[in-house]
């Protein structure tokens, strides 16, 4: 067998590895992907600080899918402080996360663009349409097109006006206007892959799923204790990996578990594709859908509703489960009763998806094996995490 | 043409309204508002215990509430949040003291992280100011030295040599502008801008003359409104030559800061 390296994979967000073990016809046997991003750290730097630094400190975990870890921090918090916001400001929050859903999901368009479309500039210029009518949705909802700091404990700091609202729903149509088109061209192309020599079902993966809520998210959907976490010791043969991978993995119920688009049309719609890395076109349905959502929304709030509600720090434990652009996200707190923060564990979705990547290279030639990386769109600078390298502190507070 | 004292401008008027209700500088918003130059304005307004609230506005009628001078310190800039970002206006107007429109041109001139949201900030009006009060400030100098509470004013300017406030039922009160400048809040003195330098169009008590305010203009978008306003018949208005009471106001107020730098300086 010979190992071919990528070192690193492009156009994925933030910076991993692949090692593809190939058999003689360059089918690839067993694969590698890892995180080789230097660790952040926000684990351990929202300890010690006060709870009002939480969500804005959170969202800054990653600038691609943003909005998410500020709900799911928020949604922390709230758990913690048995604090339930009010219905209005929940509502604008689902409509700001769905907003960063469509961001992302226009990047993902965009990273796989040159792979199935030869970096066509017609297709180019409707992505980037698509990412700025999504930047407008978050602008409104959240008041920043990247880090909204109208996400905050308690719900959404203020609501929307009336022309706010009409701009949602027309970003939302020409958004999904744009989506619809490029969803048929998408097909079309992933269909194409055959004749380049892609079997089938490259890349379509038969693992267990895991989505809590078609748009936003639920934690009573999701048992804590259901999760396992694999350091890269257990979990990779290849030595170079071992030593470099900057991320735990994650088992559901012990299995290798897919989350994301896949996994929440699977658990909530009808996904029947049977093209090549049919994955891309769950991608594109998740949009189109998220974009429905926010139109509906926008009939269920009250824009003159409270949308905060406040509540003095409490002491206790807290999860905060979001549905992420790249699927469920879960925020676990520790608050003193002064409202420090004592302890910070965040589990995120591609933590999950990094071991399933590795099961759907297995079978493909080898010139696909940055698209399949890239369909799967793995978030890294988020995965990253800290390691522990000595075996003392592993078992020291334990890792969950 | 710029001055040491007063900054840079264009030129400067003498000008007073028509209209009994609206003051000169709600006047010269209500124009802009009413022919759509500005789709809404961020304005301060005060309840009958001078307590500020900071309103956006779109359309004219709303500025009765905002007329007069305030005394308290009163947040503005926070509005630009509801009236950039909620509210999704397109162009607007904000008042404000020389400090508050200072801030809005830093914004706008180093837009770090905000991108373009202040190009829609498209016109700034000051107001001349010598210093402002915190609420508490204020209302222990009114009960101190006139004997009446905050409620029984209908009125309250500084005139040539005096702060004159004018009560409810008709009578007139008058401190010396001495005393009226001890009670200023600290951080006040230590500001030197007296006429709004940053702003695009300031008004202000003072350098009028009896029964006039004076304007001076400094950007020629603000000085081709003033005009339309004044030919319009919503505003009467006359070249000002002599802005040595101004000049001296300002001049005063500088030394005022230098000195209270001095003191802060290690």
């Amino acid at each position: 067998m010979k190992t071919v390296n990528v070192f690193p994979v492009t156009r994925i967000e933030s910076e991993g590895k692949l090692i593809l073990y190939l058999n003689d016809d360059d089918i690839i046997e067993k694969a590698y992907f890892y995180p080789s991003m230097p660790i952040r750290g926000f684990e351990y730097m929202l300890v010690g600080k006060d709870m009002e630094f939480l969500t804005t400190a959170a969202m800054r975990i990653c600038g691609v899918c943003h909005v998410t870890h500020g709900i799911a921090a928020a949604e922390a918090a709230e758990d913690t402080l048995q604090l339930i916001p009010p219905r209005d400001g929940l509502i604008l929050r689902e409509m700001c996360g769905l907003g960063n859903r469509l961001q992302s999901h226009a990047l993902h368009m965009l990273s796989i663009l040159n792979d199935l479309f030869k970096g066509d500039r017609e297709i180019m210029k409707n992505i980037f349409a698509m990412l700025e009518s999504a930047n407008e949705i978050v602008k409104i909802t959240g008041h920043e097109s990247v880090h909204p700091s109208n996400i905050c404990v308690g719900g959404m700091r203020k609501n929307i006006s009336e022309k706010g609202m009409e701009e949602i729903i027309k970003y939302a149509k020409e958004y999904k206007n744009l989506m619809e088109d490029f969803r048929n061209l998408l097909v079309e192309s992933l269909e194409k892959l055959k004749d380049e020599g892609a079997p089938e079902t490259m890349g379509n993966v038969r693992l267990p799923t895991l989505a809590t809520h078609p748009y936003y998210g639920d934690s009573s959907k999701i048992d804590i204790l259901d999760i396992s976490l694999m350091p890269p010791g257990e979990y990779y043969d290849s030595e170079l990996a071992m030593e470099e991978s900057a991320s735990i993995l994650v088992k559901y119920k012990n299995e290798i578990t897919e989350v994301g688009p896949k996994a929440r049309m699977r658990s909530f719609f009808k996904f029947t594709e049977k093209v090549p890395l049919s994955i891309n076109v769950a991608y594109a349905d998740d949009a189109i859908l998220g974009c429905e959502r926010i139109i509906e929304a926008c009939d269920e709030i009250n824009i003159n509703g409270k949308t905060r509600m406040f509540s003095a720090p409490r002491k206790g434990r807290g999860m905060g489960v979001h549905e992420a652009p790249r699927g469920t996200n879960m925020h676990v707190l520790s608050l003193r009763e002064d409202g420090i923060i004592s302890d910070y564990r965040i589990v995120v979705p591609t933590m999950f998806n990094i071991s399933v990547i590795d099961r759907a290279l297995a079978g493909a030639p080898k010139d696909f094996a940055e698209l399949i990386v890239r369909s799967y769109d793995p978030c890294l600078s988020c995965a990253t995490h800290m390691v522990q390298i000595k075996e003392e502190k592993l078992s020291e507070g334990g890792v969950l | 043409m710029f001055d040491g004292e007063i900054g840079e401008y264009i030129e400067a008027f003498r000008v007073r309204t028509k209209n009994g209700e609206l003051g000169v500088t709600t006047t010269y918003i209500g124009y802009a508002l009413d022919k759509k130059i500005i789709d809404g304005a961020i304005v301060v307004r005060a309840d009958e215990k001078w307590k500020p609230e900071t309103v956006v506005i779109k359309k004219s009628e709303e500025l009765l509430d905002a007329v007069g001078t305030k005394w308290v310190i009163s947040p503005m800039v926070n509005a630009i949040v509801d009236a950039l970002k909620i509210e999704r206006l397109e162009r607007i107007a904000i008042i404000g003291t020389p400090c508050q429109c200072q801030a809005i041109r830093d914004m706008k001139e180093y837009p770090m992280q905000m991108g373009d949201l202040l190009e829609r900030v498209k016109l700034i009006v000051g107001v001349f100011c010598m210093g402002s009060f915190t609420r508490d400030g204020f209302r222990t100098m009114i009960e101190k030295k006139f004997g009446i509470q905050l409620p029984d004013i209908l009125n309250a300017e500084i005139t040539k040599n005096s702060f004159r406030v004018e009560l409810r039922d008709g009578s007139i009160k008058e401190i010396s502008l001495d005393e009226f400048e001890e009670n200023v809040q600290i951080p006040c003195l230590t500001c030197g801008d007296f006429t709004a330098e940053s702003s695009d169009i300031s008004f202000g008590n003072v350098g009028g003359g009896e029964g006039w305010k004076a304007a001076i203009v400094r950007k020629t978008h603000a000085m081709e409104i003033f005009d339309m306003a004044a030919n319009e018949g919503y505003l009467e208005a006359e070249r000002l030559e002599n802005l040595d009471i101004i000049k001296k106001y300002a001049g005063e107020k500088k030394e005022r800061a230098e000195k209270m730098a001095e003191k802060f300086r290690i």
